[in-house]
């Protein structure tokens, strides 16, 4: 399974209505039984974070552009630390 | 949400009330929250990780979140068949498979549909094929059930139901 992390821009994302209306349904992350997206972070100037985990980068990138994200750079995770907890990814 | 009272004030559901191929009325769960899922380990001292550390369930197990506990679904798909049965009848038997994985945001319908009805002694027997469908459409637990529902002016339901030999036999349950 792959961790992925994008970078990406998203109109409109800027407002906290119509990011949640984009992303709070399940159908919104979870993209199949296997892929997930697990946490999103709209940040200034219109700029996205998110991150999937997805057996393939391609099951992301069909995410975002259903979704209307123009991505700038998509990323592998190799590690991850979280609240003190480290995970080799 | 199905109140106490609402299932004190349940009417009957009699034997000649359901016909084969009817789907019976579903009983709709969520969406379901961390919350849900760490409540029902706590009650039940369900302590794997699984099923309330987010990063352990996506980073360690690679799951797409913390996942509903195999032993609630064991609980909710009973449950639905008793309230079915209230107040006079009996929830007998029910067999599924666990398959599609249940994650927060999830909503569960378990739903049952009459495959077959027997009259025996006195008493309707009821076969039902049963499931949780997830809202995306995918069925979770797929199973059989029977049911035993009283007839209409008919001897009572005995409390609790405890099958004949020959009634097992009749019902194909004598293994």
């Amino acid at each position: 399974m792959g961790r992925w992390i994008a970078i990406g821009k998203a109109t409109g994302w800027d407002d906290f209505d119509a990011f949640r209306a984009a992303l709070h349904a399940t159908s919104d992350w979870r993209i199949d039984r296997k892929s997930s997206v697990t946490s999103v972070y709209a940040v200034a100037g219109g700029q996205v974070v998110a991150e999937c985990h997805a057996p393939d980068r391609a099951v992301l990138e069909a995410w975002m552009a259903k979704k209307g994200i123009v991505p700038d750079t998509i990323h592998e995770i190799s590690f991850v630390a979280k609240t003190g907890e480290t995970w080799k990814v | 949400m199905t109140t106490a009272q609402e299932l004190r004030d349940k009417p009957q559901t009699y034997f000649e009330n359901i016909e084969v191929g009817q789907e019976l009325p579903p009983l709709v769960i969520g969406p379901l929250t961390p919350t849900h899922l760490f409540r029902w380990s706590a009650a039940i001292e369900n302590w794997h990780r699984i099923h309330y550390d987010q990063a352990f369930a996506i980073y360690h197990e690679g799951l797409p979140n913390i996942l509903a506990q195999g032993s609630w679904k064991q609980s909710i798909l009973p449950r639905y068949l008793k309230d079915l049965c209230l107040p006079d009848g009996w929830a007998w038997k029910v067999t599924f498979q666990h398959r599609a994985m249940i994650v927060p945001g999830d909503t569960v319908t378990c739903w049952s549909r009459v495959t077959k009805k027997q009259e025996i002694d006195g008493m309707g027997i009821v076969h039902l094929d049963v499931g949780m469908r997830l809202d995306s459409g995918e069925e979770s637990c797929p199973g059989t059930a029977k049911i035993v529902l009283p007839l209409r002016g008919g001897r009572a339901v005995p409390y609790p139901f405890e099958p004949s030999k020959e009634l097992l036999e009749l019902t194909e349950d004598a293994d």
